[in-house]
């Protein structure tokens, strides 16, 4: 139980910044969008965002919308990308060498 | 009261050791974000529900902001101290768990993933007992102040030892006084008797500072040590540290 946790934390990150690095979302949105494949408390990703924000990974822009309260917009910048990147490669290298692992066992 | 103003409370309660215009920025946040949920057509208690434990949340945001600067070594991260009135809580349960599943993620994230979403209970939170750490600010001001102190009592502290020294010298010299007269009488194979007087009283005075070096050297070795360990005290923090 502990260990999924972790591995939803670890996640969130990632999936933030592959939703925001095609094209650029709203807290809500991206909120939403998340926890439409994952189940995790969608209260962590402002905190999360926030310090995206602040290590450069994204900026953020207002935008007025016809109905409802403006929209904080995301959107990643160079630096973002390039971990955003660098995360991805990580999180293959990890999955596959989970399954690897997992399938050596059921072989033997 | 409605569900939406009681998370609102709670988590701006909560997130009351943030400084308040990052406070505020979050606050908005979820302000927006119960009010895109409205609109979307869910309840209040969903969209609170999906949002998760707001004490969860402020913790998730304590941690992140001091985020992956600071990790210690134990894998938690610092709290941040925006004023003394409050201690801020930390749920040292997640702070282990992050230590030892850290891998990739040492400690940056907390248990704010742990709401009620996915089915645990809260970690306990109990306040760290260690002393608190201090702001470099503070640190730094600290150390300036004691830097000008210094500057003075150093100089009042080295000139009241030399005045002991001196008193003492005073006083061996005066209970030596004899010995000079005999070694003179040696020399010189002459004896005046107001020599011998003299020397008598020298004696009588040296032995009576040599008793006043005694108190006055106790009286200032205590004087210096208090000042001293005064000094360690007020640069490690806040005369609470324990000493003695």
């Amino acid at each position: 139980m502990d260990i999924n946790i972790q591995f939803k934390k670890g996640a969130l990150e990632l999936c933030a910044l592959a939703l925001i690095r095609q094209q650029d979302r709203y807290g809500y949105e991206l909120a939403q969008l998340v926890s439409e494949h994952i189940e995790v408390a969608e209260g962590a990703l402002y905190p999360l965002l926030r310090r995206l924000v602040k290590e450069g990974y994204c900026m953020t822009y207002l935008q007025e919308s016809s109905e409802g309260p403006p929209r904080k917009y995301y959107r990643i910048t160079p630096e973002g990308e390039a971990h955003t990147g660098w995360l991805i490669e990580e999180w293959e290298k990890f999955i596959s060498g989970v399954n690897r692992l997992i399938q050596k066992g059921i072989q033997s | 009261m409605k569900t939406k103003d009681q998370f609102l409370v709670r988590l701006e309660s909560e997130l009351a050791p943030l400084p308040p215009e990052e406070r505020e920025e979050l606050m908005e946040d979820y302000r927006s974000h119960f009010m895109f949920g409205l609109q979307n057509g869910k309840t209040e208690e969903e969209i609170a529900g999906e949002l998760g434990d707001p004490r969860e949340i402020a913790q998730e945001a304590l941690h992140q902001r001091s985020g992956s600067s600071t990790v210690n070594a134990g894998g938690a991260t610092d709290p941040v101290f925006w004023y003394y009135g409050q201690e801020p809580r930390i749920d040292s349960a997640a702070a282990q768990g992050g230590g030892k599943g850290g891998g990739a993620y040492p400690g940056t994230y907390s248990s704010a993933y742990s709401g009620a979403n996915f089915g645990t209970s809260p970690g306990s939170r109990h306040p760290e007992p260690e002393a608190r750490r201090r702001s470099a600010a503070v640190w730094v001001c600290a150390a300036a102040g004691l830097f000008f102190l210094n500057i003075v009592m150093i100089p009042v502290l080295l000139a009241l030892w030399s005045a002991v020294i001196g008193i003492a010298a005073g006083g061996v010299g005066g209970v030596l006084s004899p010995v000079a007269l005999l070694l003179d009488y040696w020399n010189t194979g002459t004896y005046f008797p107001a020599k011998g007087f003299a020397s008598m009283s020298l004696a009588g005075c040296g032995i009576l500072l040599l008793i006043l070096t005694k108190l006055s050297a106790g009286a200032l070795y205590k004087l210096s040590a208090n000042y001293a360990g005064w000094n360690i005290r007020a640069m490690r923090g806040r005369g609470r540290a324990k000493h003695d």
